[in-house]
């Protein structure tokens, strides 16, 4: 028997809530000291939605990707992925057959040796247990048409394919289980100018053919113009969370301020952001004020004595800042 | 008089030859760096635009080929012997780049480092003056005195990459060029480096600078100038502000474009190449663009483009 042409395939959208974190946090030990990656994370994604989740390096947006597919497990708190919650999932291919991560990196997260479809096939033997040469020819084919991959491309291997070529085999390998939720961990970093919207607008595409939620995890807030969300992390805790459009037209934060200053329109313009940019010191994982102090351009008195926590100050739209 | 431009670049041919084949890397770039001046390179990867650099300071040996003209101050730069090639590099022309903050000795502090170098290169004649010397040079990108006695892994990136800058302005360079210095920083800490540079340079520390970035943001913080690059050609240049606001060239257009919020995410469809670097996916190719590169030609003051768009 054949099975149904992969266009047919949605993801679940009768859930509304694909995916929450209640109160999830993340320490690693390091050397005698424990480092906080995470910190009481609380965040919910739709079903069929985009979100961008922007931080710099160390902001914890990797953890908080990992952690939802079930690559990490955190150290407080669940993540209940549609009903299940992850942290009682013995066998993590349960979680996999459901949630995928698309790794930064196309260089060294594919076997350059393989072919494409060595690749594609891989999860569907052993992950989702297709063994009919006929539907894995079906899904293999389908998957690779969705990523604008045509026959020729079957039998190439991963290193006779350039950085865009490799970035859509990642996501047709995550794609390929059919999953309900993926996360793109930095999905245009590795790849050239030219190709960044192509997979922006591929990933757009496969949300809009199959219903996925999708996890975007970016340090260029431009970026996330694509996505219906946007969570600004900061050491370890989202600062910022809203409707994107809200909060690119109004950021609140001035940390989320300072990340869309710093856009070459805003840059020719005159120098704005040359007052905000001054590094005042080293900002404090443990302790206690506001992590974002050091920094902070409109820091008030108070700030040093307490941990701002997220509130809805305009409707729909979050922020962690006590200016508000 | 006419002032001599520091740096005069014509014709400039790089081809790298390994065991498997050979590449050419830069095609044909041409460009003058006046006395005083901010030149940002940008370019993706593959563009050419490090081996410009690496041209510029002579870092590309042999069997690969290095053709056209680099003169500096007038002095032919690939026609050098060793000795006038001691005198050039860092002393003239000094070079930072991305990984020059993982390039400090782990094993030696911060200020044996310093003094290894001063004292190699006779910029200091003993250990005293080795010391004074290079506390003077961490003061001016703004670091404590204490880093002398610290190792490298002790440094955050940030301060890893000022300690290059000190090295690299210790013998007071004319030109410094900086490849990709920030690339691997924080939006914070990157800005802050970008700050000193800046700093350096209105306070007449650093002359000249040629600055290179893959990274828009970046250029639209310090270049003045900004020359833009393509698969070995340069295919526009001119003042920042002209190139960002009123971009000639579709790549840059395109490049310009991708970089607003309110952008378009325009889509380019790939297709058969030739001649110009950008044919292949240029909206607005025509038959000619397909058979020959088009060269520079000034279409307003100081803004050069090379598209047949502004003329054959």
């Amino acid at each position: 028997m054949r099975s149904a042409p992969t266009i047919e395939w949605r993801a679940s959208s009768t859930v509304s809530e694909m995916i929450r974190f209640r109160d999830v946090s993340k320490y690693y030990r390091a050397g005698g000291r424990i480092i906080t990656a995470l910190e009481g994370i609380n965040l919910s994604i739709e079903g069929g939605e985009i979100i961008a989740i922007v931080g710099e390096t160390g902001s914890g947006k990797t953890t908080l990707g990992r952690i939802s597919v079930g690559l990490e497990r955190p150290s407080k708190g669940e993540v209940i992925l549609e009903e299940t919650n992850l942290n009682l999932v013995k066998d993590r291919r349960e979680i996999w057959r459901k949630a995928q991560y698309v790794h930064q990196d196309p260089y060294s997260s594919l076997d350059p040796y393989l072919t494409v479809w060595d690749v594609l096939e891989r999860p569907l033997k052993y992950l989702m247990g297709v063994k009919s040469r006929e539907e894995q020819k079906d899904r293999i084919e389908g998957v690779l048409e969705e990523v604008g991959m045509g026959e020729e491309y079957w039998g190439k291997r991963i290193q006779e394919l350039s950085g865009g070529e490799r970035q859509r085999v990642l996501i047709a390998r995550a794609f390929i289980v059919r999953p309900v939720y993926v996360v793109a961990d930095e999905p245009t970093t590795m790849i050239d100018f030219i190709h960044r919207n192509e997979v922006l607008g591929l990933l757009t595409k496969l949300r809009d053919d199959f219903g996925t939620s999708i996890m975007i995890i970016t340090h260029d807030i431009s970026i996330a113009r694509i996505s219906n969300h946007i969570g600004v992390m900061f050491a370890g805790r989202v600062v910022e969370y809203g409707e994107s459009k809200e909060v690119l037209s109004n950021p609140l934060h001035p940390y989320t301020q300072l990340l869309l200053s710093v856009i070459p329109e805003k840059l020719v313009e005159s120098n704005p952001v040359r007052e905000k940019l001054t590094q005042r010191g080293v900002f404090s994982l443990q302790g206690k004020g506001c992590r974002y102090l050091s920094r902070c351009p409109i820091a008030m008195k108070g700030c040093e004595v307490k941990e701002p926590t997220l509130e809805e100050v305009r409707p729909k739209h979050y922020v962690a800042c006590f200016a508000y | 008089m006419i002032a001599l431009p520091l740096l005069t670049v014509r014709g400039l041919k790089v081809i790298y030859v390994t065991q498997t084949g050979s590449k050419e890397a830069l095609r044909d770039v041409s460009f003058q760096l006046e006395e005083g001046e901010f030149l940002g390179i940008m370019g993706e990867s593959g563009a050419g635009k490090s081996t410009v650099g690496m041209a510029l300071m002579r870092l590309i040996p042999p069997p690969n080929v290095v053709r056209g003209q680099i003169l500096y101050r007038n002095e032919d730069v690939l026609g050098m012997d060793e000795r006038e090639l001691r005198a050039y590099r860092w002393r003239q022309v000094a070079m930072i780049f991305q990984a020059s903050m993982n390039s400090l000795d782990p094993t030696s502090s911060i200020g044996k480092s310093f003094q290894q170098l001063l004292l190699d290169k006779g910029v200091a004649q003993n250990k005293r003056e080795a010391r004074e010397l290079a506390r003077k040079l961490l003061e001016e990108v703004r670091l404590p005195e204490g880093v002398l006695d610290m190792y490298p892994h002790q440094l955050s990136g940030g301060m890893r990459q000022r300690v290059g800058i000190a090295m690299a302005i210790s013998a007071n360079p004319s030109l410094l060029i900086a490849d990709e210095p920030t690339t691997a920083l924080d939006t914070v800490t990157q800005f802050s480096i970008l700050n000193l540079i800046i700093d350096l340079k209105r306070e007449g520390r650093i002359r000249s600078v040629i600055f290179i970035s893959h990274d828009l943001p970046v250029h639209a913080y310090v270049a003045e100038r900004l020359m833009v690059m393509l698969k070995g050609y340069v295919v526009e240049e001119g003042p920042k502000r002209e190139v960002f606001t009123r971009p000639l060239h579709p790549y840059t257009q395109f490049l310009v474009e991708s970089s607003k919020l309110e952008g378009k995410g325009l889509r380019l469809k790939r297709r058969e190449g030739g001649g110009c670097p950008f044919s292949d996916l240029c909206p607005q190719a025509k038959e000619v663009c397909f058979r020959k590169a088009p060269s520079l030609v000034e279409v307003s003051a100081h803004h050069r483009v090379a598209c047949f768009i502004y003329g054959e």
